[in-house]
């Protein structure tokens, strides 16, 4: 018997955000020689590659944060405009819909008082206006989601304002019973991760990908939940990453911490885990210090510990608190979510949550917040 | 009761003749409704349903003027307003060439990822090209990717992953099959393409055909402050059901013609069904002497007619969908032709038409057989069995039923004048006149019959004396025969007069319309303009006109614009109804005003000095109407604007027909190859075609339209034969005593044949007599009341001489041969035996 194709099932397809699925990976991993690849490092320019880089197969601009509300309400929330390319070239067309980019948006906002974990997400071609990139100024955007250069924005009513020495942006994103109205101002300069950049995902050269994260960004704003309406300050984390192949297929999945602490320092950690239930070697994080100067952290110099776990009640079992060490540092941490059911049901199922962070350094007591990303946990039969 | 029933049985047993007819009479009558009814429900359901799943959750759309919406505004919707359930489409007609045919498809070109959010399309996976990204991607990325309903791929012998020709707007594109729908055949009539191919083909970047968004109540006025001068906000359920009206005079039409294929199957239903019991008289008043009681003999017969409805009921329902799915074709044609693009892929079965079929025959076969079961039960029981009594008593009866059909008739003419512009009451009218002739024609009948006799005798001698003079006599068998044969021929002398005098006005009207030697054109619009250049430069031209058509969705309906850009010589074509064309003329070249096409008039209640308001791009606008003209464009036509108007209000240039008048019309054949040549250059297929060209093609489809009106009433001829065959078989049954007395008497086989032939041609040529004046009274009606009532149309009547003279040897033929084995029957009729038969 034929199976009927529904639309949404072709957007699934497309959303290749939990790569460890392994059609997904079968066709991030088609090698078609007309993409490049990550291969060697590359020399950044900003605010140029804020900007998108059509040319590469996918690409991501991934915001979340944790915010305090005025009334002392704790927020976590998660806005991520994906952008994929169909074909290495958009075919030669009068129509200003011909287009060979696609965009996918998650949004996501964590209520733990409400125990919420609101959810939506977008689709479109990024063609006539609806969706796309820009570098200067910097603008993403997909419908009325949009994350870009507030200057700019504002330069057009009063040309000569000061001239943005690090990134001022504002976030907007309205869903049918939530939204968020954010003014993002960067604390921190880029910081490269991997290699200069350079993001090794596998053992074959070329499954790699360009990776840079604005640490520490200072944010403000409103979240608006049905007809209540906060006023919101906190920190957000960018991470920014395009490539043309990532994951190898034995790898099924990973476990990605962004920690702020309290100290003015960040800690990036992503665990690719293999299918034979091992890390694999490749994972990798980068230590950020109060000033702004990063260091590789190796899989070898992380100390992952899972302890304890969640039963989503759509299936399959996420890891759910953590310790986190960082022997060279002395530094042990117990990573905890601030609630447990932050998992998002968009065209594919994972887990993208607030979590907050205790531990010592030294001795010394540390404490923070952060964002987790859990991919690859859901069972295959259960994605819909 | 026991003995009523074996006695019921073993009539029935010995006679599987009458049998056989009473069923047969149900069954042909039933088949005729279930057939009629299924055709027009299924092509009616297919629309919807192909309308709901391109409609989808939608509740309104946003259209423009007639080069549609700015891409940009759908852009702002999305991007800055905040709107979501919302998705651009662009659409247009597109031509697959095909062996078999072309076939045109709606074009939709779509954005899937919107339509997501209004709509749930499912295609089928491709047999071997692999994943589902690989659909999308090409669906995307390709251009001339297409999906198409497997059924439609089916038909064209389109292949999934190779490429075909779509011709859109005259240009031929190459499109390949990505997928099929998943659909059962809904979205036959549709070719979903990317909003960028469609664009593409269309050559209309940046513009949309309309934008298809859900929206609450609540949020109407805020969204229709947002939208530009030009653009509208229409009911999405309003303007499918717009569409869905323009059909509706052609389906209430067919449903006419069905209702009156099911009159003549009652007159045959209930003609099988009292014969079954009148020819029983004798064996009943036997019962009833053995005891039988009047309860039990009444539910035996009444019992007896409810098996046999069943049992024809059950048949012609088989029979009926049969018939359907043969009379879909022509219907579905017939939308094709004048309203819109429809795939029915098969005919659907409701349940409500199979119940209505099979209850029609149950219930006609009570009531058939009801009244005579009355009669023969309320009998003393010995006189039941005396034959001359119940002729009597319909003698006596004749002039009293005669007088209940004047005071129908007097009804049905009261209907008319008091419903003014009802088209239902039309409708009734007619069928209380149908009536009405059905009740006075016995008695007409019996009187032509008594003065026929001696002219009988003169020309035939004893012979056709007897035959003639049996007619009268034998009313209670033949009086209902006689009146559906009657029925039917005159349905047929009523159409056809109708159809001949509608063809007649429309081939007058296209005469006097098509004043130009050459026409080209391209049906979906757009006209290459340096094409346009190139072939008004021709020598041979010396002047031209063009024409744009553009169709407006307005809240309660549709108007259809024609703005048109005249030759001076081209006036003369427009028939102005209402007004001096003298002074019309030069007033709608100059001032902002139209003419209105007559049918646009009568059914928008308008006349000249009125006004119509239509949707410029600078927002509403009323123009005068200064005169109406004469249409019979079957889409209603509408207004008439000259194009200096026009372009005033509107910023659309698109033309997408040309008029040539040339020097010397004779050189029609060589301009239009020249014309056709010119379109090979500039890449654009247009229609060309000589002005007869064009005649002969509007009178193919009009004749193809009609094609479904024959069908109906040969149908309804056919049952009127059985009817007739049926009366005269049981007639000649019945005289056998009388016939075996004729052999005794010396008359031969052949005399006695003749004799049979005699009567059942009289029958034939009185009931082809009493027709003539139905029939053109009919002609009169359908004319005058149902074609003026369904689409505002005045016609000529023209009563042609010879579909009067056909429908009398129609009904002597259809006589004839329904009584040609029963007269060859009597033919063989052994004196003794037949004698001896009590």
């Amino acid at each position: 018997m034929k199976r009927a194709i529904p639309v949404i099932a072709l957007l699934c397809s497309l959303s290749a955000h939990a790569q460890q699925r392994s059609e997904l990976a079968e066709l991030l991993d088609a090698g078609d020689e007309s993409f490049p690849r990550a291969v060697e490092p590359r020399a950044f320019s900003f605010p140029a590659d804020h900007g998108p880089h059509p040319e590469f197969r996918n690409e991501w601009w991934y915001i979340t944060g944790n915010l305090d509300s005025t009334t002392g309400r704790r927020f976590g929330y998660e806005l991520t405009i994906f952008r994929f390319a169909l074909a290495p070239r958009r075919p030669a067309s009068s129509s200003a819909w011909r287009s060979n980019q696609v965009y996918i948006a998650h949004l996501a906002v964590t209520d733990p008082e409400e125990d919420r974990f609101l959810t939506d997400e977008k689709f479109s071609r990024g063609a006539a206006g609806l969706a796309g990139a820009t570098a200067k100024p910097f603008a993403v955007w997909i419908d009325d989601w949009r994350i870009a250069d507030r200057m700019a924005d504002r330069s057009a009513a009063s040309a000569g304002a000061e001239d943005g020495a690090g990134e001022a942006w504002s976030l907007t994103a309205a869903s049918g019973d939530f939204s968020l109205t954010l003014e993002l101002d960067a604390l921190k300069p880029p910081v490269l991760n991997g290699q200069a950049g350079l993001s090794q995902k596998s053992d074959e050269p070329g499954n790699a990908s360009y990776y840079y994260s604005l640490t520490r960004i200072a944010t403000r704003g409103e979240i608006r939940i049905d007809d209540e309406v906060f006023d919101v300050a906190g920190f957000s984390w960018l991470d920014r990453e395009w490539s043309s192949s990532a994951l190898d297929k034995e790898q099924i999945g990973w476990d990605w911490f962004a920690l702020q602490f309290d100290d003015g320092t960040e800690l990036m950690y992503y665990s690719i885990r293999r299918s034979d239930g091992s890390e694999d070697r490749n994972s990798a994080g980068t230590r950020t210090a109060a000033d702004g100067t990063a260091s590789k952290l190796g899989s070898d110099a992380v100390q992952l510990t899972v302890l304890d776990t969640w039963d989503s009640p759509a299936g399959g079992t996420y890891p759910s608190r953590w310790r986190l060490a960082v022997p060279a540092e002395e530094l042990v941490l117990e990573i905890e979510p601030v609630m447990a059911n932050q998992e998002l049901f968009t065209t594919v199922r994972y887990w993208e949550g607030a979590v907050d962070v205790t531990g010592t350094k030294g001795g010394e007591r540390v404490s923070g917040r952060g964002y987790v990303e859990l991919t690859g946990y859901a069972p295959p039969d259960s994605d819909e | 009761m026991t003995v009523v029933l074996k006695a019921s049985a073993g009539f029935l047993r010995r006679h599987p003749w009458q049998l056989g007819l009473a069923v047969l009479g149900i069954t042909a009558g039933v088949a005729v409704i279930i057939a009629v009814d299924l055709a027009n429900g299924s092509a009616r359901l297919a629309f919807l349903e192909s309308l709901d799943a391109v409609t989808g959750e939608a509740t309104h759309q946003v259209v423009g003027g007639p080069d549609g919406v700015d891409e940009a505004f759908y852009a702002e919707l999305r991007t800055e307003r905040g709107y979501t359930a919302l998705a651009p489409i662009v659409e247009s007609d597109a031509v697959i060439r095909n062996p078999d045919g072309d076939r045109v498809l709606t074009l939709l070109g779509a954005d899937l990822f919107a339509e997501q959010a209004l709509r749930d399309y499912r295609f089928n996976p491709g047999d071997t090209s692999g994943s589902f990204e690989d659909l999308f991607d090409r669906f995307l990325t390709a251009p001339g990717s297409v999906v198409v309903s497997e059924q439609t791929a089916d038909e064209l012998g389109l292949r999934l992953n190779e490429s075909f020709t779509v011709v859109v707007r005259g240009r031929e594109r190459e499109a390949s099959l990505v997928a099929t729908f998943a659909d059962a055949g809904t979205l036959g009539a549709y070719l979903l393409a990317d909003i960028a191919t469609a664009q593409e083909w269309l050559d209309s970047p940046g513009r949309l055909s309309r934008i298809d968004i859900r929206l609450n109540e609540d949020e109407l006025a805020a969204f229709r402050a947002l939208l530009p001068d030009g653009n509208r906000l229409l009911h999405a359920a309003g303007r499918t059901q717009s569409t869905l009206e323009m059909t509706d005079a052609f389906m209430i039409n067919l449903n006419a013609m069905s209702l009156l294929a099911l009159l003549v199957g009652l007159f045959l239903i209930y003609n099988s069904a009292s014969f079954t019991v009148l020819q029983r008289r004798p064996l009943i008043g036997t019962l009833r002497a053995l005891g039988v009681t009047q309860r039990q003999v009444l539910f035996a017969i009444v019992g007896e007619a409810a098996v046999l409805g069943a049992i024809g009921g059950i048949l012609g329902v088989l029979l009926g969908v049969w018939l359907g799915e043969k009379l879909l074709f022509f219907v579905t044609q017939s939308i094709n032709d004048l309203y819109f693009r429809l795939a029915v892929s098969d005919v659907r079965l409701s349940g409500i038409t199979l119940a209505k079929g099979l209850a029609a025959g149950v219930v006609a076969a009570l009531v058939a057989a009801a009244v005579p079961a009355l009669e023969a039960a309320g009998y003393p029981p010995r006189l039941t069995m005396a034959r001359s009594t119940l002729e009597g008593k319909t003698g006596r009866a004749l002039p009293w039923v005669a007088v209940a059909g004047m005071a129908l008739m007097a009804l049905a003419w009261l209907t008319l004048t008091a419903s003014e512009t009802s088209l239902l009451a039309g409708l009734v009218a007619i069928f209380l006149l149908i009536l009405s002739f059905a009740l006075t024609i016995p008695w007409i009948v019996a009187h032509l019959a008594g003065l026929f006799a001696p002219l009988a005798d003169r020309l035939g001698g004893v012979t056709a004396r007897l035959a003639v003079a049996g007619i009268a006599a034998s009313l209670s068998r033949t009086g209902v025969a006689v009146v559906a044969l009657a029925v039917a021929v005159s349905a047929t002398i009523g159409v056809s007069v109708m159809v001949d005098s509608f063809r007649g006005s429309v081939q007058s009207w296209l005469e006097r319309t098509l004043s130009a030697d050459v026409y080209l054109g391209l049906p979906s619009g757009g006209i290459d303009p340096d094409l346009i250049e190139a072939v008004t430069e021709l020598d041979a031209v010396e002047a031209f006109s063009t024409s744009r058509r553009t169709l407006f969705f307005d809240g309660d309906g549709q108007t259809r614009l024609i703005v048109i850009r005249m030759a001076p010589g081209g006036y003369g074509g427009v028939e102005i109804l209402d007004a001096d064309p003298a002074e019309v003329w030069p007033r709608w070249d100059r001032e902002d005003a139209v003419l209105v096409s007559e049918p646009y008039a009568w059914r928008n209640g308008l006349r000249r000095g009125d006004a119509v308001a239509l949707p410029t791009d600078r927002g509403r606008r009323d123009f005068p109407v200064l005169a109406t003209f004469q249409s019979y464009d079957v889409n209603g036509s509408g207004v008439l604007m000259s194009r200096s108007v026009f372009d005033r209000h509107w910023t659309d240039t698109t033309v997408d027909s040309i008029g040539l008048y040339l020097d010397d019309a004779a050189r029609s054949g060589e301009i239009v190859a020249e014309v056709e040549a010119l379109g090979r250059r500039f890449d654009q297929r247009v229609f060309a075609s000589s002005n007869t060209g064009i005649r002969e093609l509007s009178l193919s489809i009009f004749d193809r339209t009609f094609i479904i009106t024959d069908i109906l009433y040969w149908l309804a001829v056919g049952v009127a034969i059985v009817g007739i065959f049926g009366a005269m078989l049981a007639l000649q049954l019945e005289r056998g005593r009388e016939l075996g007395l004729l052999r005794s008497l010396g008359m031969t086989r052949s005399e006695l044949s003749g004799n049979v032939a005699i009567q059942t041609g009289t029958i034939g040529a009185l009931a082809g007599l009493a027709a003539i004046p139905l029939g053109i009274a009919m002609a009169w009606v359908l004319i005058e009341v149902i074609n003026r009532r369904a689409f505002g149309w005045q016609i000529a009547m023209d009563v042609a001489p010879g579909f009067v003279a056909g429908g009398v040897l129609l009904a002597i033929a259809a006589a004839l041969v329904g009584g040609a084995y029963p007269a060859w029957r009597a033919g063989g009729t052994e004196p003794a035996l037949a004698m001896r038969e009590e």
